[in-house]
């Protein structure tokens, strides 16, 4: 900011392009004076150019030098927002300006600003002293800050110096510093503290303190007050480097209460380019102990989770080839971790499918050399390689037949239990065979024109001759490979409608989905009984996959398997999703899942805008089996106010229930839902 | 009947026969994730009569790349103890069909895939049913764009 | 018939001419062309008021489809009154200014030849109302006309 500079304007982004515009001027009166080449106009004044509008008592116009002064009731009206104040300075050409008792509204995010001066630095910033901001209509905010002075930058944030916080006209909060997401779009990790109780965590009390550290890299700071857990401290760090590298950073430390040793957790997401072309990714996650989740887990899925695993990568492709070098550590939660199967590391080069020259031939390869390690237990290192060669062939140009041949390579070196130096030696072969068919249904309908109906037939004959691999240590399923004798056969139906839309390409909508496969087992089918009771089974389950799509935000999707065989003749798996959202804040959303003996479990959702502006949300979890009944129930009310809310939510689960209370302004991120609550981001 | 085995206006977007298929993009932080699509789509695609997957860029009407940008595996069921029983994986991926010449892009998409698998008490076992999930995504991943690039009836 | 007043030779032309020496008028009628310099002005009817033996012109009002041009700049209107002696022009009668692809609208336009200013105003619901189209730099020489 050059501050020494007198002519900078708060012209709202788009006043700059004045410079080669026409300029309408309306008014009572208007004076041109070729002496000084400057038109006056007076009362009621409108000048309108392009996209904006300047209104004032009186405006002074000098064309040359692009200067305009306006004073009384000075306003300009742009597409991102608008701009009144007393009197104004403005250059077009520079676009530099200052308004005196300026306000501002920078449209989009609704950010009301004001200032005793509002000077413009550059395109996307202002500068005011005095200042003050809200996000509330109206002359009487329920909430604003006001600081001494304020930058305000439009698509990021506005940042301040001795800011007081107001409700209403009340000072409720001093700070030296103040920092306030303008622009919504980042992930800002902006929140409101918010405060509860929870029968595991005794009073929770969370107050987050954010620091945008520069454009690119913010941070998040919590200071969770657990009464019965503790004093937490967490920090999340989110960054966004050159070249690529996108990620973030999250710990979280509490040292017990009541003799309860602290106990902390970290996770680190993060994708990213290295020099010459390598991508490193990174998925990991550690807890220092097995009950942290249970302790500090919020949302199902968290406080219920079985292992934490760190996935450490690095790769590179060439074209049709890639290499990767992987380190796969898994935390067990549930039991003793010495037994947990890592992979330290796992170094894949694979060659995709690619074809040979003209020919209808296709060749792969994938090898995969793998260190596994357990702290007790088998140790080993397995080299396994498979090429694999597949051809098409399209008689008639109906049929598509693809055989694929595939030779599986092992070799292994174990620690002293093991079997020493090990290999095996596998084919594998398959072939597909499918056709599709197409209708097209002309409609007489404006909207819809036709509906296309294809089935596509598949059928696949797998075969895996039996090898004995005893020998061979068993770390995971690609050191048994069955032996498969096997024809799959299938059916996809698909019903596709074209929708017209006025002046655009038309859209498709698959509005139904049909598939149902099976599976002939020959081994199963030649297999002698032992004894006479015993009957063969080559038929698997007839599983059928439907997905309704009536509309563009409704859903049905039932997958089920139905056993045809003389004993059972029933579903072995019955799982419904059904979700509809009316597009005005309803909606609701069923699953149920059933699979025989293991699973027998309901969710529901529902979100209710009708008691506008309380916005409901409840969310219930239930297991049908016996012992079962309601694993949770979730209560989360909202109060939305023009530019405020408050929030409520009743947390009731089998071994903890829990009610948190927070608010925020809006613009604001929610400690309450945040999409990871502060404790079990880790 | 009307069934036909060669629909009118079944084709790829733009006319094109010729695609070479690239090495799909991996945004997410699983590794691993983009030979198993590669793999899936180019089988997918050299089996279907409409297409005819280019061996070089060069020698190709079209190309077909895409990016996997979501892969998130989380418990979808729930044992009587509020125990974790099964897992979804779920994966998005944004497939553009461009023509090689202009580079103009013919279609464009976001379409995911999600198959449910069983938890268990070892991890090395639960980590292969997750594997094999990914891999039915994949297939049926690659059936999805085959299916959505030929709907211009 | 040509008059002096001021310093340029003002020349008139008309279909018909009437001339009233007591009151000291000469009124031109049909097709009136006044020049003076490089001021021309068209008018149905002007008439020209002038005082003592020297035939000094006090004023001159022009009436219907009055048009006066000056260069570029063209302005328009029913009625006009030009003061000889405060050099002030009155248009009146919706007058309106083009100056090439400028232009001003309004209920009253006064033009101060001597000083180079211009005002025009707006009465009761009437509104002044002006569009111009900013020069880039090379033609700034224009706008200072």
């Amino acid at each position: 900011a050059d501050p020494q500079s007198e002519e900078t304007v708060p012209t709202v982004g788009a006043l700059d392009q004045l410079k080669n515009q026409p300029i309408d001027i309306e008014a009572d009166r208007l004076e041109f004076d070729q002496q000084s080449g400057t038109y006056q106009a007076d009362g009621a004044v409108r000048i309108t150019s392009g996209p904006i509008t300047l209104r004032s008592e009186s405006v002074r116009v000098n064309p040359q030098t692009t200067e305009v002064t306006a004073s009384g009731k000075v306003s300009i009206s742009s597409p991102e927002g608008e701009l009144k104040g007393e009197s104004l300075r403005l250059n077009l050409r520079s676009g530099r300006g200052r308004l005196k008792k300026g306000k501002l509204l920078i449209r989009e995010q609704n950010f009301h600003v004001a200032g005793e001066e509002i000077e413009k630095l550059d395109q996307k910033t202002y500068h005011l002293t005095r200042g003050s901001f809200t996000t509330c209509d109206g002359d009487n905010p329920d909430w604003h800050f006001s600081a001494r002075d304020l930058e305000v930058t439009v698509d990021g944030y506005a940042k301040g110096h001795d800011a007081v916080f107001y409700l209403r006209d009340i000072p409720i909060l001093y700070t030296p510093y103040l920092i306030y997401p303008v622009k919504q779009e980042r992930e800002s990790g902006f929140l409101m503290p918010s405060g509860g109780y929870s029968q595991r965590r005794g009073t929770q009390i969370s107050i987050p303190f954010y620091w945008a550290i520069a454009r690119n890299q913010d941070a998040t700071f919590y200071l969770d007050w657990l009464s019965d857990l503790g004093l937490g401290k967490g920090a999340e760090y989110r960054y966004v480097f050159s070249g690529g590298n996108v990620g973030d950073l999250d710990l979280y430390h509490i040292n017990g209460v009541k003799g309860a040793d602290s106990r902390y957790a970290g996770k680190w997401d993060h994708d990213g380019m290295l020099p010459y072309q390598w991508r490193l990714k990174a998925d990991a996650e550690y807890v220092s102990s097995r009950d942290y989740f249970e302790d500090f887990g919020k949302v199902s899925g968290e406080y219920n989770k079985d292992k934490v695993d760190t996935t450490i990568s690095v790769n590179r492709n060439w074209n049709k080839f890639n290499l990767t070098t992987q380190i796969k550590y898994t935390k067990d939660l549930q039991k003793n971790n010495d037994q947990t199967l890592q992979r330290l590391p796992e170094v894949r080069f694979e060659a995709v499918q690619q074809r040979l020259g003209s020919l209808p031939v296709y060749a792969e390869f994938a090898g995969a050399s793998t260190y596994f390690w357990r702290r007790r237990g088998l140790k080993g290192e397995r080299l396994q390689g498979r090429p694999a060669l597949s051809v098409v062939w399209q008689p008639g140009d109906i049929i598509e037949i693809q055989p694929e041949i595939g030779y599986t390579r092992s070799h292994y070196w174990t620690s002293g239990e093991g079997p020493g130096y090990e290999d095996s030696g596998i084919y594998d072969f398959k072939t597909r065979i499918s056709t599709t068919l197409y209708r097209v249904f002309p409609l007489s309908g404006k909207l819809v024109t036709r509906i296309r109906h294809s089935i596509e037939t598949d059928l696949a004959y797998t075969f895996v001759p039996d090898e004995d691999q005893s020998h061979l240590p068993e770390f995971d399923s690609l050191d048994r490979i069955e032996a498969v004798n096997r024809l799959s056969y299938g059916l996809t139906n698909r019903l596709v409608a074209r929708i017209e839309s006025p002046g655009a390409d038309p859209v498709y909508h698959e509005f139904l989905y049909l598939r149902l496969t099976q599976e002939y087992d020959i081994g199963e089918s030649r297999r002698e009984l032992l004894n006479p009771v015993d009957e063969r089974r080559p038929f698997s389950s007839l599983r059928s996959e439907l997905i309704l799509r009536p509309t563009r935000n409704s859903l049905l999707d039932v997958d089920a398997r139905f056993d045809p065989n003389r004993d059972k003749r029933g579903f072995t798996t019955f799982n419904v999703d059904g979700r509809y959202r009316d597009g005005r804040g309803n909606g609701l959303q069923i699953g149920y899942r059933y699979r025989e003996g293991a699973v027998d479990y309901a969710r529901a959702e529902i979100d209710l805008s009708v008691f506008k502006p309380l916005y409901v949300n409840y969310q219930q979890r239930y297991n049908f089996s016996a012992g079962g009944g309601s694993l949770e129930k979730v209560v989360d009310l909202e109060y939305r106010s023009q530019c405020w809310s408050l929030f409520f939510t009743y947390r009731d689960r089998r071994d903890d229930t829990e009610f948190l209370f927070s608010f925020s302004l809006s613009g604001l991120g929610r400690s309450g839902s945040r999409r990871k609550p502060p404790a079990t981001q880790l | 009947c009307g069934y036909r085995f060669r629909g009118q206006g079944n084709s790829l977007p733009g006319g094109v026969h010729s695609v070479y298929i690239e090495m799909f993009v991996n945004r997410t932080t699983e590794p691993f994730l983009e030979n198993r699509l590669t793999n899936a789509v180019t089988r997918r695609f050299a089996r279907k009569r409409e297409v005819e997957v280019a061996a070089h860029r060069s020698g190709a009407e079209a190309v077909l790349s895409g990016e996997i940008t979501v892969y998130e595996t989380e418990p979808i069921s729930y044992d009587r103890n509020d125990k974790v029983t099964e897992y979804r994986s779920i994966m998005t991926v944004t497939v553009v069909l461009s023509r090689l010449d202009s580079g103009k892009t013919l279609w464009k998409g976001t379409l995911s895939w999600s198959e449910e698998y069983l938890a268990d008490a070892d991890k090395a076992i639960q980590d292969d049913r997750e594997l094999a999930a990914e891999v039915q995504i994949s297939d049926r991943l690659s059936d999805e764009i085959l299916s959505h690039l030929l709907e211009n009836f | 018939a040509s008059v002096a007043p001021g310093d340029a030779p003002l020349e008139i032309t008309s279909r018909q001419l009437e001339a009233d020496d007591a009151a000291g008028t000469v009124t031109f009628i049909g097709d009136v062309e006044a020049r003076q310099a490089d001021l021309v002005i068209h008018a149905g009817r002007l008439t020209v008021y002038y005082r003592g033996e020297a035939r000094q012109v006090e004023r001159i009002e022009a009436e219907q489809d009055v048009r006066v041009i000056q260069g570029q700049r063209v302005a328009t209107g029913q009625h006009a009154l030009y003061q000889r002696s405060s050099g002030k022009l009155v248009l009146t009668g919706n007058p309106r200014i083009n100056d090439g692809a400028d232009q001003v609208s309004g209920d009253k336009i006064t033009v101060y030849l001597n000083d180079k200013r211009s005002v025009v105003d707006s009465r009761g619901e009437g509104r002044v109302k002006a569009t111009f189209h900013p020069r880039g730099k090379q033609s700034d020489a224009d706008a200072a006309r």
